[in-house]
């Protein structure tokens, strides 16, 4: 039988969102760090590296690097190569911009450690507006 | 958040839908950053560019809407002074480059109609080398990551990481209130002690490599550092921001905001310390002397843009002398800069020995690649170019890195 999690944090940015989990306890550059045709994690020794994003919940704890990050995130929305939603344990407001840029819901400030109460491949809904988010584990 | 009538007016469209759409996003960022309203900028450096190469990577449709949405903003009056960030295209080495054409008509297109609209168009990553340098207190709008450390820490005033919001700012000349401009958010809290002297600008670059690891967001303050010099100093913000993502730092007793350790962190304890001496020097650089052979096929000096200094300096050590053929030198300048080394002589060594002057762009923001084993003296250059362009890396100061390329060889 699944388990189902319901978590409360900080709704950053709009938006209903579900997807696999993709977890993992690091800071991402969007700009150098992502390629936005692929949607894949490119930074060399990553631990996401060669990893798609596509329509993942995107679990890490912040944005790091150039300030172009959301542009490249834009990018990526043209295409359709960005996550569903993004879970930050930490809000820094590159994250918030290319959230923006895409129309994609953003929690932070959740009630659990993210990194303990999600894993990668958990079930995840997000709703950014009430800064819910709903774990099924298998 | 409260917003003025005049503000909610813009958001309602009374001038325009451009800016309303701007207005909408910056009260996002507000609502998503906490603030309480939105206060006016000074001045803005901003994005402004249609993709270069990318562009013509995109899907027709893709493309269109990406050179749409630049038209729309190159065509919006500007409310406040703005500077343009690096773009894609370095329009004087469109052939050189391999710049498809399609590319360079787009960004022709952006410079005339965003000077006509009061943008700028300086296309660099160092505004303050261009005649943007705020004083202190003053509340920007600044994308560029090392920029944005280098306005808040060096000169005391006062801008978030913006990336997209820049442009929004620029033409509305409104920024939500929040982080760098709070005078609580200002202050360190992470204690980063600087055992080992700091003899070359790459030197500063693995200090900031190292803290923006562990610092994360968070504001470092050094201490046993010495008043760095232009060029160190833009190598510490680089390095600090490709590792890290914060928006300041303090040096005690060099930056305006930490005439003492005390200040600089607000009277409160560090969350963390750590010591910066030999050791941790020489492994942070040895993080980017991986390489698999020694012969080098480019070298790349000028991340961030270099100094007038810089340009001098390669151009002397040049002079007179030929690189090996297959062997590349970039240095990467604003063009404004470029004007006056073209004036002063030194573009004319540096080219007379094989090497080329560049400017408006740089490798990484223009996916021009040098080759396959790079030598360079910045962090961020080194960083990113594995990634995104797959060469090998070679960290060295800049005049080996000079002489390596002479010699096509690692020392």
């Amino acid at each position: 039988m699944p388990t189902i999690i319901k978590l409360q944090g900080k709704g950053r940015v709009k938006g209903v969102a579900e997807g696999e989990a993709l977890v993992c306890r690091e800071r991402i550059s969007f700009w150098g760090g992502f390629n936005p045709f692929t949607g894949q994690i490119v930074e060399i020794g990553h631990p996401l590296h060669g990893q798609s994003v596509k329509g993942k919940v995107l679990v890490f704890i912040s944005s790091k690097g150039s300030t172009a990050g959301s542009t490249v995130v834009s990018l990526a929305g043209l295409l359709g190569n960005v996550p569903a939603a993004m879970i930050n344990s930490e809000i820094d407001d590159l994250a918030v911009q290319s959230c923006i840029a895409c129309g994609l819901p953003l929690i932070s400030d959740l009630d659990a450690d993210p990194f303990e109460a999600i894993a990668t491949g958990d079930y995840v809904r997000v709703d950014g507006e009430k800064g819910t988010v709903e774990v099924t584990k298998e | 958040m409260e917003l003025s009538p005049e503000q909610l007016a813009i958001l309602q469209g009374n001038q325009g839908p451009v800016k309303a759409m701007m207005m909408h996003q910056l009260v996002q960022l507000g609502q998503a950053m906490e603030a309480k309203r939105l206060v006016p900028i000074s001045n803005a450096h901003a994005i402004l560019t249609g993709g270069g190469k990318l562009l013509s990577m995109l899907p027709e449709d893709a493309a269109a809407k990406q050179a749409l949405q630049m038209d729309m903003v190159a065509g919006t009056r500007v409310a406040v002074k703005t500077t343009v960030q690096s773009g894609t295209v370095d329009l004087e080495q469109i052939d050189y480059l391999g710049i498809p054409e399609e590319a360079a008509t787009v960004e022709r297109k952006l410079l005339h109609e965003g000077s006509q609209s009061g943008f700028e168009v300086t296309w660099t990553c160092t505004p303050y080398l261009v005649g943007n340098v705020p004083s202190q207190g003053e509340v920007l709008a600044w994308t560029e990551s090392s920029a944005v450390l280098y306005a808040n820490s060096m000169l005391g005033a006062r801008t978030n990481r913006n990336g997209i919001s820049a442009i929004a700012a620029a033409v509305t000349g409104w920024v939500p209130e929040y982080g760098m401009l709070l005078d609580g958010c200002r202050k360190a809290q992470i204690l980063v002690e600087v055992t080992v002297p700091l003899v070359d600008e790459m030197h500063w670059g693995a200090l900031g490599y190292f803290t923006g690891d562990r610092a994360g967001l968070k504001v470092p303050v050094f201490t046993g550092l010495p008043s760095p010099t232009l060029e160190q100093v833009k190598q510490l913000c680089a390095a600090l921001a490709t590792s890290g993502g914060m928006s300041m730092f303090h040096i005690v007793g060099v930056t305006p905001e930490a005439p003492d350790l005390e200040a600089a962190l607000g009277n409160h304890e560090p969350l963390a310390q750590y010591t910066f001496g030999s050791q941790e020097l020489q492994e942070t650089i040895d993080r980017m002397r991986q390489v698999s052979g020694k012969d080098i096929d480019h070298a790349v000096l000028g991340c961030p843009h270099a100094t007038l200094y810089e340009v001098e300096r390669a151009a002397r050590l040049l002079r007179g002398k030929r690189l090996p053929s297959g062997v590349k030198v970039w240095i990467w300048t604003p063009f404004a800069l470029k004007e006056v080394a073209c004036r002063l002589g030194y573009v004319d060594a540096i080219e007379g020995a094989g090497g080329k002057v560049l400017s408006d762009s740089c490798p990484l923001a223009g996916l021009f690649s040098g080759g396959t084993r790079m030598v360079t003296n910045s962090f961020k250059m080194a960083h990113y170019s594995r990634a995104m362009l797959g060469n090998e890396v070679y960290i060295a100061d800049w005049r080996s890195c000079l002489e390596a390329a002479l010699e096509g060889r690692l020392p």
